[in-house]
């Protein structure tokens, strides 16, 4: 996960508390020394614990004076998509830890969800059920999604399926590729940008979701729905 | 918008009539001084520090794209990178 690490004016800066809850990560700010809930991305005590206001529309948390952390978009991928995505990235530079993260972290893909959160719900779909169907439209209640999967770089996105006013559905087409079953033309899952015919290159919003452990998204998450068991089969 | 700064949804607490209790984390070892001072690399100028198969968490703030990769985060002593990124001060973390 990315967070901007901005309260107010005020920019903080994180560390490893050395606490876990629930299993997950607890930070910690080197300015107030509040615990900051790493899924949440919320403080749970101290001077910046989050004020659960009644009256504050719940998700329209967006005044920068609210101690909750913006959470920006981002994606896993693999090296290679992403190099090839954004060919001027930078790359972090530390020592490597022993541990060889490629695709097979996802060996057991029943273990992982990609969530995501609509209107006060939350939804999450199963990286098993993904891998096996790439591309799934879905309806919620913000409006109409498709989520992508592209099993060569395990990158998994999440866009809204309206373009220019109209609802499209679209079908896996090849590999990497997803097809509009209104109008034809093709998209690439990842981007979600359109890559022939009258639509090329428009770009489908991107919504903001994250890969998580199905057990962790439990947790925080216990009344998110699994949004497969509505998908639309296209 | 892919570049947007977008608020927290999942920080907002819909989670009243059930969520993940009370807040009574565990010790499991000591704090870690906050990380501020990485270093970067072009990727034009990888040479073996990241492999292709190997995840990264990426994100692209104002045209600035930037990988983390995940064997880098990861380790007690990681987990989050105090960093900025298109003028943007962000906590990349896993």
């Amino acid at each position: 996960m990315v967070y901007a690490r901005q309260i107010g004016d005020r920019t903080i800066t994180f560390g490893v508390s050395g606490l876990l809850w629930n299993r997950s990560l607890v930070m910690y700010d080197v300015e107030t020394n509040s615990h900051w809930s790493h899924i949440l991305g919320r403080a749970m005590d101290g001077p910046l614990k989050a004020q659960r206001a009644a009256k504050q529309a719940p998700f329209c948390a967006c005044s920068s004076k609210d101690t909750m952390l913006v959470m920006l978009p981002s994606e896993m991928t693999t090296w290679k998509e992403w190099l090839t995505s954004h060919p001027d990235t930078t790359v972090l530079n530390l020592p490597r830890s022993h541990k060889a993260f490629t695709r097979d972290f996802y060996k057991n893909p029943a273990d992982f969800v990609f969530g995501w959160a609509a209107g006060r719900k939350r939804y999450h779909a199963g990286l098993d059920a993904l891998a096996a169907s790439p591309v799934r439209n879905i309806e919620s209640d913000t409006g109409s999604l498709v989520v992508t999967y592209d099993p060569a770089s395990t990158n998994v996105q999440i866009f809204s399926r309206t373009l220019d006013g109209k609802e499209l559905h679209f079908t896996l087409d090849g590999q990497a590729l997803m097809r509009d079953k209104e109008t034809g033309p093709l998209g690439d899952v990842i981007s979600g940008v359109s890559v022939n015919g009258p639509s090329k290159g428009k770009r489908l919003e991107r919504r903001l979701g994250m890969i998580s452990y199905r057990r962790a998204w439990n947790d925080f998450y216990p009344a998110s729905r699994d949004a497969l068991r509505k998908s639309e089969e296209v | 918008m892919r570049n947007a700064l977008v608020v927290a949804l999942f920080a907002a607490s819909a989670v009243a009539q059930s969520g993940p209790g009370e807040f009574n984390p565990r010790k499991v070892l000591d704090s870690v001084r906050p990380i501020t001072d990485a270093t970067f690399l072009k990727g034009s100028e990888v040479d073996g520090q990241v492999t292709a198969e190997e995840l990264v968490l990426g994100v692209v703030i104002k045209g600035s794209a930037r990988a983390y990769p995940i064997n880098m985060l990861t380790g007690p002593q990681r987990e989050i990178i105090n960093d900025q990124l298109g003028g943007v001060a962000i906590a990349a973390t896993w």
